[in-house]
């Protein structure tokens, strides 16, 4: 039960990072959304 | 440099890409070892026969069962308590694939942490497999983790508190199966594979209980016995055979204040007689060098001599380091020593165990000439 | 490559990315762990860069909702109501005032072990009061950093102690009491050396009356939220077993969810996107540390790091704990704990080891504040607002000098002080 919870946590979590990815100025900062983007979707599908 | 959606788009599209590449070496991790029934295997059952509630769980692991047909003990082998200690679940196998009990019944569990094999401990930069040249050709193992994945078992509470005991320890130990015995039916995934364990021990009658891990260099429980105090009187006789066959191992008193552990709980919980034996493997010490699978393999690490040189160490260790082979027959060795002590005194309980080979042909031809 | 010229490398990439690329610091090691596997012969090891970062996602978690958590109540006003609340209450001294921030700063870290969670919650919470005693930003924000961090090895929970421990099968059992007296009064002290002469000066009437305009009206509704995360971080630890364990990022989710329905209205993915945008840089940060935790594993350099942090002569030991632990703590706290502190740990077998233990874990959080990742300065420096987080490493050398010391004081002396006090 509490897995279910903190996947959605991380879903809801990866989705406002995705949208952060789009609206940020900077190519560098873009960047760093889209590296912290990489664990949070293979947790998301329990893949790692 | 100005950030478009296009920029945006592509990075995206990268992290994707990334996942694309990364996730088939993540998932290879869930393929089994191939573990051979050899010619001492009567029946292979799986831990939810003994606690159901584990069936169809990451959990569930088999159990092999070596049934001599004839009156005796019985003997329980875990390996892969901690999949990351791999001389501990190759001995295991290797036993499952060689021994012949003459009397009695052995039962090995290989892989007691199935779901630790599936996975490898973060920041530790573990290899995930391992080659053995065997008479069949090149044979791979999986290096897993010391813990249960949290794929399977997630998140941690920040404080891991022993049900049994009120223990606390950090909040990661709740996925180490060393500190979630006797477990619990209807708590974790780590403590119910504890407790499906434990309800074996009981079931089949296990006389002797043994687990077999492996600790680093550094490490002051090594090369070692550590014994429940029923067990005592067989472990101080057990670790004098050793001495004969000149292989060196400690005795350790299981601390009673020490909860969770298999060495205290198997041997409270049920009338076996509960021993856990430690090797010594670079591999997993936090002094090693570069981490590979030649580590694991061969067990020679230059930090380590250094770190021997300076007296760090509780083994001897120089540039022949710890070979998997070594360990293994260690492991192998004091364990057929353990069972045949342990039904000296009497011979209705006795297990006879044989076709496993001797420490000596195991380090000279290496452990994969036996698999 | 040996592994000194890797250590090499990795210092010149991580310092080429920061100063001539001006990239970000997760960026940054993230490219320092790939340039290290490159030298160290191993090729681009996806897997390996992948599941370094695993290290710290549900510490990121924790980040990630306890942002949004702290937008919540900037936004429905309970935090102008605690600080007004607060100040008036205590505002008639200086050195209580102090005292209590002091205190409730450390609580969060004290009872979840990880001073990002001080940080974050109260430290957001009480910011504004340190600074509308006309504090400058960095000793603001050096206050917060140096309470969280005393927070985090506070009772009853410490994990640093808990890793050192765990390396050598040590129970967690019996810290309480000592770990409670070297964290409280040396928390207390740096606080009034910090702030005294900005709270002494400071009119705190005046203070009240700035901020005892707010529109939150006077109910305690307001604080719901607030006692839902206490009782929510307090109730599992202290009825284990019987209350059910949300663990924290799910705590501050459900005490988000509170504020939305006290205080003022506000649009909750907003503070959402905003919460995220703000912390990112951190999660960043964090991502890359496990990167390059796990591929100095990998090359070798963290095993050369220990064995040679070990080589040293017995006497000279003790400064290279009090050197090497705060150090490594620049790359992670809780590595340094693992890494280190074990080893340094086993050095130290014969004497009394709560004190030992203890004592490490003091000298390592100290590794907080050491840059290039300096984590709770860096948090710290965003709460306060100020921009360089090094303004706020700078007033705390002085106070973590002095813990080091203790610290190694205490391990000279553990038996003695373990019969006095344990």
């Amino acid at each position: 039960m509490i897995t279910v919870v903190y996947r959605l946590i991380v879903v809801v979590v990866a989705v406002l990072v995705v949208w952060e990815l789009f609206s940020q100025k900077e190519i560098k900062w873009q960047a760093n959304a889209a590296l912290v983007l990489i664990p949070l979707v293979l947790r998301a599908f329990m893949l790692v | 440099m100005v950030g478009t959606k296009k920029t945006a788009l592509a990075l995206l599209t990268a992290a994707v890409a990334i996942l694309i590449l990364v996730t088939p070496q993540f998932t290879a991790m869930h393929t089994a070892d191939t573990i051979n029934k050899g010619p001492g295997v009567t029946a292979v059952k799986m831990l939810s026969d003994y606690f159901a509630g584990l069936k169809n769980t990451p959990g569930d692991t088999a159990v092999y069962v070596l049934d001599s047909g004839k009156p005796g003990g019985t003997a329980l082998v875990v390996g892969g308590t901690h999949p990351n200690e791999p001389s501990g679940y190759i001995g295991a196998i290797l036993l499952v694939e060689k021994a012949r009990p003459t009397k009695g019944k052995l039962i090995v569990i290989p892989q007691a942490n199935a779901s630790g094999f599936t996975h490898n401990d973060y920041s530790e930069g573990s290899p995930q497999r391992f080659a053995l040249t065997t008479p069949g050709g090149e044979r791979w193992f999986r290096y897993g983790s010391r813990a249960t994945n949290p794929v399977h078992q997630w998140p941690d509470p920040d404080i891991y508190v022993h049900a049994a005991s009120g223990q606390k320890l950090s909040g990661s130990e709740t996925r180490n199966l060393n500190r979630a015995y006797p477990g619990r039916p209807d708590g974790t995934l780590t403590e119910q594979i504890a407790y499906g364990i434990v309800e074996l021990i009981s079931r089949e009658k296990v006389n002797l209980a043994i687990d077999l891990h492996e600790a680093s260099p550094e490490y002051p429980v090594i090369n070692a016995l550590v014994f429940h105090e029923r067990a005592m009187d067989v472990a101080a006789i057990a670790a004098l055979d050793l001495e004969m066959e000149k292989i060196k191992i400690g005795l350790e008193p299981s601390p009673k204040t020490l909860r969770g552990l298999s060495h205290r709980e198997w041997g409270d919980a049920t009338g076996a007689m509960a021993v856990l034996m430690e090797t010594a493997n670079p591999a997993q010490g936090r002094l090693r060098g570069a981490t590979n699978e030649a580590l694991v393999l061969t067990g020679q690490d230059r930090m380590y001599e250094r770190a021997a040189k300076l007296g760090r160490l509780f083994i001897p260790y120089d540039k022949n380091g710890q070979p998997l082979s070594l360990r293994v027959a260690r492991h192998v060795t004091a364990t057929m020593v353990l069972i045949r002590d342990s039904f000296e005194k009497d011979p209705r309980q006795a297990v006879v165990v044989t076709g496993v080979p001797s420490y000596r042909e195991i380090v000279t031809k290496g452990v994969g000439a036996f698999l | 490559m040996s592994e000194i010229m890797l250590v090499v490398v990795m210092l010149a990439v991580f310092l080429a990315c920061v100063l001539w690329l001006k990239l970000p610091v997760g960026l940054s090691l993230a490219a320092t762990s790939a340039a290290l596997a490159v030298a160290a012969g191993q090729g681009l090891p996806l897997r390996h860069l992948v599941e370094g970062m695993f290290g710290y996602l549900d510490v990121s978690l924790v980040l990630f909702t306890a942002m949004i958590f702290m937008k919540v109540i900037e936004r429905n006003g309970l935090l102008e109501r605690l600080t007004r609340d607060l100040t008036c209450r205590f505002g008639h001294s200086p050195l209580a005032m102090l005292t209590v921030l002091t205190l409730i700063i450390m609580f969060p870290g004290a009872i979840t072990g990880s001073c990002t969670a001080s940080v974050l919650s109260t430290g957001v919470l009480l910011a504004p009061v340190l600074l509308g005693m006309d504090m400058p930003r960095h000793i603001a924000g050096a206050i917060i950093a140096m309470a969280s961090v005393y927070g985090m090895i506070a009772p009853p929970v410490n994990i640093v102690v808990m890793i050192i421990g765990g390396g050598i099968d040590m129970p967690y059992v019996g810290f309480d009491l000592i770990l409670l007296l070297v964290t409280v009064p040396l928390a207390v002290l740096t606080t009034i050396f910090l702030g005294y002469p900005y709270a002494r000066r400071a009119n705190l009437a005046v203070l009240v009356d700035k901020i005892g305009d707010a529109d939150t009206g006077r109910g305690w509704a307001l604080y719901l939220p607030l006692v839902l995360i206490a009782v929510l971080m307090v109730g599992p630890k202290a009825l284990p077993g019987v209350f059910p364990d949300p663990r924290m990022p799910l705590t501050f989710v459900l005490g988000s969810i509170a504020g939305l329905f006290v205080g003022r209205k506000f649009s909750l993915s907003q503070a959402a996107r905003d919460g995220v945008r703000e912390i990112l840089p951190v999660i960043g940060i964090l991502m890359g540390v496990g990167m390059l935790l796990q591929l100095i594993t990998l090359t070798g350099v963290r095993g050369y790091i220990a064995v040679s942090s070990l080589s040293l002569p017995a006497y000279l030991l003790l400064v290279s704990i009090a050197v090497s632990l705060p150090l490594f703590g620049g790359i992670s706290v809780f590595g340094a704990a693992s890494v280190l502190g074990v080893p340094f740990i086993l050095a130290f077998l014969g004497q009394n080891l709560i004190v030992t233990a203890t004592a490490l874990s003091l000298i390592a959080a100290m590794g907080s504040f050491t840059p290039p990742v300096a984590l709770t300065a860096v948090i710290a420096a965003q709460v306060v607002g100020e921009e360089n987080y090094l303004r706020i490493v700078r007033p705390l050398i002085l106070p973590s000098l002095v813990a080091i010391i203790i610290g190694i004081l205490m391990i000279m002396y553990a038996n003695p002080i373990g019969k006095l006090v344990l």
